[in-house]
């Protein structure tokens, strides 16, 4: 556990986890998915956001007062306290309110597709899925992977000491459907295993010991580069996506998540619960309490979403309180795990490689970083292919690079562009297949339309190639 | 770059004891020029002068052809050759990370080539011993010149001990004070123990070969002469001019070693550690195809420095 969460006042976490009632709620959507809603109309909480894709789901009971193409933006109402007492948590849609008592792995996978339940790690991949790969491929260990390697985060532990219900139900439940001979508890220590009554184990080391590939080596299945846990019978959930799935199987929608706030520029770094859809904004001012925040005015902060070596910067307007601009900020999100708040730093442009090798060394997945960096510099896309699929991004060249070289961006960016180029060529292959096929019936056709027509006159009739051949023999002959 | 500088402080301060104020004042005048020369290059080349200068790499490259030139060198050559090491062997071929020579040992050479006289001449030690060096005069031993005997009779139980008692031993706590440096660096992690070995080793070789078929010195004295220390640990892994993969580095250090012992023994210049890197420097690609992989197999185990 982080120090720091073992300073904060009891007060902070009281029984049961509530987050306060933010200002705003603002939900990113895709234009064309939206659920018909009105603007300036009431919607109960649990009301579904999405009509297709990614489902999301109000956690409290707010009024629609903004839309845009790409967020939709409540406003909370006060009259509707969201209360302690479980009759008041946020219920999704009526079909749905079942509790669910023993289910299949089809249920499983329903409620997960249903509820939108994305991965709380950092990465945000759909559960259902991963549900849906582990049912083909019947995975003998599962792992909750509490590990958090990530500098500062402290959000898993949070989620088990003060919630380890919500995660428990979800364990139980996985573990009755794809009954592994191992269901192991993966974290820094043995103590939340052995709250939860289940087998530990105990990741040593920081930063990337929590990734799915190393925790995957510890075990003793290492992974090859193209292969995921699942392709080595290891099912590895995040314990706060196993959280959500245990509250969906009480029928509740994902709705809130422990939000890591920190870095150089926060006053009291702190784990807060937050309600999904809470602006940033909202979630720093109640975390920090900071002056650096209220000083700003210059704009001189800057704020990483997710982890500290893996999360994303984002604009200064995605992120600070502007009522104006508010359909253009962002809100917490299923996969938000922590935010990091610090000076903003100048991009100073990167320098050459100078083959100090540095990032092979700390990389974790042992490829040659320098030479697959040179290859890249080389245009050479093509050639780095196969090891590329071995990047995990976990940013660690990055770090120690002395040119300031954004090495794990731009693998990440040649490894689309190889991939497109597959898709690209996989596609032209299919329309050079079909302009093939449809030659062979066309001349298939032509033969038989040929045979019938020897069949009727008796004779071939002469072709028109034939003609035109006979024709330019009678032109050419006289000038030659 | 800064542990880098840090370790040539050792060499820095036995030379300047040694062969008096003057070497402080050629490594000031090399850093300066190397530092101004790559800002001028760069601004007009239309690159950000700050960070490239801030990487410190010229002034490591003025920082080694200062302390590798003899202390009599004019100031005016000094800088000639430092500008051709920025300009010529390192941007002309589009500055840091893309230079195929070594930049310090390109300047040299053009120096060794330029100024040979001014070059060889060291000066004399406090007890007015003679001004050239080990190398220079077991060179001119071997070509059969009268070479008047530098070590006073009697002083012959302390040459070693005594740094200033001869001009071997001046070279030998030299070579000492440059594995020093060296030594921290590998220790730092800024290099890899590897290509010193490599560059030892092919020493060792060619000069045992060389003292079996009748050579000046023996074998082991080719280690602490000349510039043997600094070329294995300061020039040699010099990540921009050596291969890229890791098995390459020992045949690359390997005729780094050879050379140097060849053009030593049987060459036209007492040391050969210039032309020895350049001539690496210009296989190392080849070196690279002939035993790079290019995969993970070609890289040393996770911690290791390069």
């Amino acid at each position: 556990m982080r120090p720091w969460l073992q300073t904060l006042p009891a007060a902070a976490f009281p029984e049961q986890v509530f987050p306060p009632m933010p200002g705003r709620l603002v939900y990113a959507v895709t234009a064309g998915e939206r659920a018909d809603l009105e603007v300036g109309r009431h919607y109960a909480a649990g009301t579904a956001l999405c009509a297709a894709g990614q489902p999301q789901f109000l956690p409290l009971a707010a009024r629609l007062i903004c839309v845009s193409t790409e967020t939709l933006v409540f406003a909370p109402e006060a009259s509707h306290p969201t209360g302690p007492e479980p009759a008041s948590l946020p219920v999704p849609p009526a079909p749905m309110r079942v509790r669910m008592v023993r289910p299949g792995i089809e249920d499983l996978i329903e409620r997960a597709r249903t509820f939108g339940i994305a991965g709380h790690g950092g990465a945000g991949f759909p559960l259902w899925k991963k549900l849906e790969g582990a049912q083909a491929r019947s995975p003998s260990i599962l792992v909750v992977n509490a590990v958090e390697c990530e500098p500062g985060l402290a959000g898993d532990g949070a989620l088990l000491a003060l919630e380890p219900e919500r995660v428990a139900r979800g364990f139980e439940a996985l573990v009755h459907v794809y009954s592994p001979q191992r269901a192991l508890l993966a974290a820094h220590t043995s103590e939340p295993a052995r709250r939860l009554g289940c087998e530990a184990l105990v990741v040593p080391g920081g930063y990337p010991a929590g990734d799915e590939r190393q925790i995957c080596r510890q075990l003793g299945r290492p992974l090859g580069y193209r292969e995921r846990s699942l392709d080595a019978g290891v099912l590895m959930l995040n314990v706060g996506t196993v959280a959500a799935l245990g509250d969906a199987l009480d029928g509740i929608a994902p709705n809130r998540r422990f939000v890591t706030v920190h870095g150089p520029a926060v006053a009291r770094p702190s784990v807060l619960p937050a309600w999904l859809g809470t602006p940033l904004n909202d979630v720093l001012e109640a975390a920090a309490m900071n002056t650096a925040l209220a000083d700003d005015r210059g704009g001189s902060l800057g704020l990483r979403v997710g982890g500290l070596m893996m999360g994303t910067d984002v604009a200064p307007a995605q992120w600070r309180a502007d009522e104006d601009a508010i359909s253009r900020q962002i809100g917490v999100a299923q996969s938000t795990t922590g935010l990091y708040l610090r000076e903003r730093l100048d991009a100073s442009p990167a320098q050459p490689c100078i083959n100090c090798q540095r990032c092979d060394a700390v990389c974790p997945q042992h490829l040659p970083v320098a030479r697959l960096w040179q290859a890249l510099d080389r245009q050479d896309a093509q050639a780095t292919a196969p090891l590329l699929d071995g990047c995990n991004q976990c940013r660690c060249c990055d770090l120690v690079c002395p040119s300031g070289i954004g090495l794990a961006d731009a693998f990440g960016a040649a490894r689309l562009e190889v991939g497109e180029q597959a898709r690209a060529a996989a596609l032209a292959n299919w329309y050079a297949g079909r302009y093939q096929a449809h030659q062979r019936r066309e001349q298939e056709r032509n033969a038989a339309r040929e045979r019938r027509r020897e069949r009727r006159d008796g004779s071939a009739r002469p072709q028109l190639a034939d003609l035109l051949k006979a024709g330019r023999r009678r032109r050419r002959r006289p000038g030659v | 770059m800064l542990p880098l500088l840090l370790a040539l402080v050792p060499v820095a301060i036995l030379q300047t004891w040694l062969f008096g104020v003057r070497v402080l004042l050629l490594l000031v005048a090399a850093v300066g020029v190397a530092v101004v020369t790559e800002a001028v290059i760069l601004y007009f080349r239309g690159r950000a002068v700050g960070p490239a200068l801030r990487d410190g790499s010229a002034a490591v490259a003025g920082a080694l052809l200062g302390l590798a030139v003899a202390p009599g060198l004019a100031l005016w050559q000094l800088a000639l050759g430092t500008i051709f090491a920025v300009a010529a062997a390192k941007h002309a071929y589009g500055g840091i990370g893309r230079n195929p020579f070594n930049p310090a040992m390109a300047g040299y050479a053009f120096l060794l080539v330029s100024f040979p006289a001014e070059l060889a001449v060291w000066p004399a030690t406090m007890d007015g011993l003679s001004g050239a060096t080990p190398l220079d005069t077991a060179h001119a031993l071997a070509r059969g010149a009268e070479v008047p005997d530098v070590t006073t009779p009697g002083q012959t139980s302390r040459v070693w001990t005594h740094p200033q008692s001869s001009a071997a031993a001046a070279f030998a706590w030299l070579n000492i004070a440059w594995l020093a440096g060296g030594c921290l660096l590998v220790k730092l992690g800024i290099i890899h123990w590897r290509m010193p070995t490599a560059v030892l080793l092919g020493i060792g070789v060619a000069a045992w070969v060389a003292s079996m078929t009748g050579g000046t010195a023996p074998f082991w004295q080719h280690w602490f002469t000349g510039a043997s220390m600094a070329a294995a640990f300061f020039i040699a892994t010099d990540p921009v001019s050596a291969p890229r993969s890791v098995r390459a580095a020992w045949p690359f250090g390997l005729l780094i070693g050879m050379v140097v012992v060849v053009i030593r023994e049987y060459g036209a210049y007492p040391d050969g550690v210039a032309f020895a890197v350049l001539l690496a420097n210009c296989i190392a690609p080849l070196l690279d195809r002939l035993y790079g992989r290019g995969d993970r197999s070609d890289l040393g185990k996770p911690g290791d420095a390069p």
